[in-house]
């Protein structure tokens, strides 16, 4: 079933159809809190407290096949309220800019923990894109920023990607000589 | 730092078409040059596969099973909102907003202390308007000399290079009172030398600016700009009628602008006009009130032009050596570097093009700004209720004065009052009692 006729029966008081619209998205919300807060403990939190706040405000969203996408803008929003709970010491110094070199990772480190690694502004777009499979537009229109800024910063998300897995290969090769 | 290579002019697109995001001609151009390119095909590969590598990592986290139920019992708790959304609804289509640093009683005190200094300015500002307004008035004397200074120079040159000195003199006004010495400010200041209207006679200018089809090496390029100053009672229909003057040239208005104030009404107004009827639209424009000033400027672009052209010349040039070397080459890597030289000559042209063509724009049609401006008003003999008035705002301005030396008493009352009463207390211990003692002994 559609993600509009579910919205419309939710909205006519089916609460079991929001049920469904849960069980369609709940891997991939909580998947995305847990890449965008860095955190497994509290992913599942954030992501329930983002698809509670979709239900009671349901209403004011306008254009209904583009509920991903708000639901995803929600919990990006509750995200960014987890950090600034956590306070200024718990936040990266790398999580807002992009200026500082891709650091080299360490060998035996996981893929989960290269992708850790990432600037907040590349765990935004990975997400959106790959966990959430939004368009370009959908992202730019959920980030607040324009199409032409969210494509440059795919590239830049794949370029640093590409450069720690060639680091950690680099490395893992250096190691096992 | 990394050497540029050709080929990273493609990451951006290559990314976007593993994301399925161009469009057909961009998608159908990467794909021609990915079946040319070994290295970006490979790069396309690795980032193909670090996409799936990433995705297959993020999406190892999942819900855990409970996670549907606690969800859906919290919600049949609660309502759907009826209304606008509540204030803790967060709007995810909102720009991003970064976790702040510093805690908000820091920000309240800093905007508190900025607003009290506001205030405190606010109520010291009027008791310097008399000095602001001297200021004014000393700075518009300062402009009316430098253009009378300007202007003598102009007159000094304009015996020899007659190409790029500015032209005021040749537009000077046949009466003895020169059109450049009156008043430029219009803030209800009187002027020091105001010309007779009544003298004033508009005059064909002297200069000739350049003819259509004129040639390179015998003719002088110049790029004219005038900007004059008129003072008439009616600014609004002065405004409408230069602008139909404008557009009546050949030329078109670029801003117009309109501003009543209490000391009067101001406008001006800026366009372009073809070159050969700008001596015609100045006298034209002339008529639209009493001249005051009138400047025209002569910016020689001659070897400008002629460089622009030169460049062109050899970038063409450039671009048939190339085409030469391009149809020898044998290998592939040539032919695409030479391509890229061409792609890049190009480029060069086009700037070169639209910076001549820009240049012609700016010999073909001059730019001219026209200012209009009211007379000043003779002030109104004074009766009882404006002097009343007067004394009002006298007492006004002595209320306010008061209040801000009060306040500012108040602010720095820690500083004054704390040695005062120290002082007093030393006085007090040391002087107080016995000099009123001896004195009564006595």
């Amino acid at each position: 079933m559609e993600d509009v006729t579910l919205i419309e029966a939710t909205l006519a008081g089916d609460v079991e159809a929001f049920g469904k619209l849960v069980a369609r998205y709940q891997h991939s919300l909580v998947a995305s809190a847990r890449h965008l807060s860095r955190n497994a403990e509290d992913a599942e939190d954030l992501a329930q407290d983002a698809l509670v706040d979709a239900y009671r405000n349901l209403r004011t969203l306008k254009d209904y096949t583009k509920f991903r996408a708000w639901l995803f803008g929600i919990l990006r929003h509750k995200c960014l309220n987890y950090f600034k709970r956590l306070g200024p010491e718990h936040v990266r110094l790398d999580d807002y800019s992009d200026s500082l070199a891709a650091p080299t990772p360490d060998v035996g480190v996981d893929v989960a923990e290269l992708l850790d690694g990432l600037p907040l502004v590349y765990r935004e777009i990975l997400a959106a894109r790959y966990l959430q499979e939004l368009s370009y537009a959908e992202i730019a229109e959920t980030l607040g920023e324009t199409e032409t800024n969210v494509r440059v910063r795919c590239c830049r998300a794949r370029e640093r990607l590409r450069a720690l897995f060639a680091a950690r290969s680099q490395a893992e090769g250096g190691a096992s000589c | 730092m990394l050497k540029k290579t050709p080929c990273d002019n493609w990451t951006e697109r290559l990314s976007a078409y593993l994301d399925n995001e161009l469009n057909e001609v961009e998608r159908r151009a990467v794909e021609e040059h990915l079946a040319a390119c070994d290295a970006c095909r490979a790069t396309a590969e690795l980032y193909r596969i670090d996409a799936q590598d990433a995705t297959a990592t993020l999406r190892a986290t999942a819900a855990s099973p409970a996670f549907l139920n606690r969800v859906m019992q919290e919600v049949k708790t609660m309502k759907i909102e009826e209304t606008t959304p509540a204030a803790t609804m967060p709007d995810p289509f909102v720009a991003k907003q970064k976790p702040s640093s510093h805690k908000p009683n820091k920000w309240a005190w800093g905007l508190s202390i900025g607003v009290l200094g506001i205030v405190a300015i606010s109520m010291i500002m009027p008791m310097f308007s008399k000095a602001r307004e001297k200021s004014v008035f000393t700075s518009a004397r300062n402009e009316q000399r430098q253009r009378e200074m300007a202007q003598e120079m102009a007159k000094a040159e304009s015996g020899g290079n007659a190409a790029d000195a500015s032209r005021g003199d040749s537009l000077a006004p046949a009466s003895p009172a020169p059109a450049t010495t009156s008043k430029s400010a219009v803030g209800g200041m009187q002027a020091e030398d105001k010309p007779a209207q009544d003298t004033y006679v508009a005059t064909t200018p002297t200069i000739k600016p350049p003819t259509s089809g004129y040639g390179l090496t015998d003719k002088i390029q110049i790029a004219y700009t005038a900007n004059l100053s008129l003072e008439t009672e009616h600014v609004a229909s002065a405004v409408e009628k230069a602008e139909m003057l404008f557009n009546d040239n050949g030329g078109f208005v670029l801003s117009s602008n309109l501003n009543r104030a209490d000391y009067g009404t101001t406008a001006s107004v800026t366009g372009r006009v073809t070159a050969d009827k700008l001596a015609t639209f100045l006298v034209e424009l002339d008529k639209l009130g009493v001249p005051k000033t009138r400047t025209i400027t002569g910016d020689d672009v001659t070897i400008a032009q002629i460089e622009q052209l030169e460049k062109l010349n050899q970038l063409g040039q450039a671009q048939t050596r190339l085409g030469d070397i391009a149809d020898n080459a044998k290998k592939t890597g040539d032919e695409l570097n030479i391509e890229n030289q061409r792609r890049q000559l190009e480029r060069e042209e086009l700037a070169a093009k639209i910076e001549e063509l820009r240049t012609k724009m700016r010999v073909t049609l001059a730019t001219v700004t026209v200012s209009f401006f009211t007379p000043d008003k003779p002030e109104p003999p004074a009766t009882i209720g404006t002097t009343a008035m007067t004394a009002l705002h006298g007492l006004q301005s002595f209320a306010i004065g008061l209040g801000a030396i009060l306040l500012v008493l108040l602010i720095w009352s820690p500083v004054w009052l704390l040695p005062l009463l120290l002082i007093w207390w030393l006085w007090k211990k040391y002087n107080w009692k016995d000099i009123p003692v001896g004195k009564e002994k006595e």
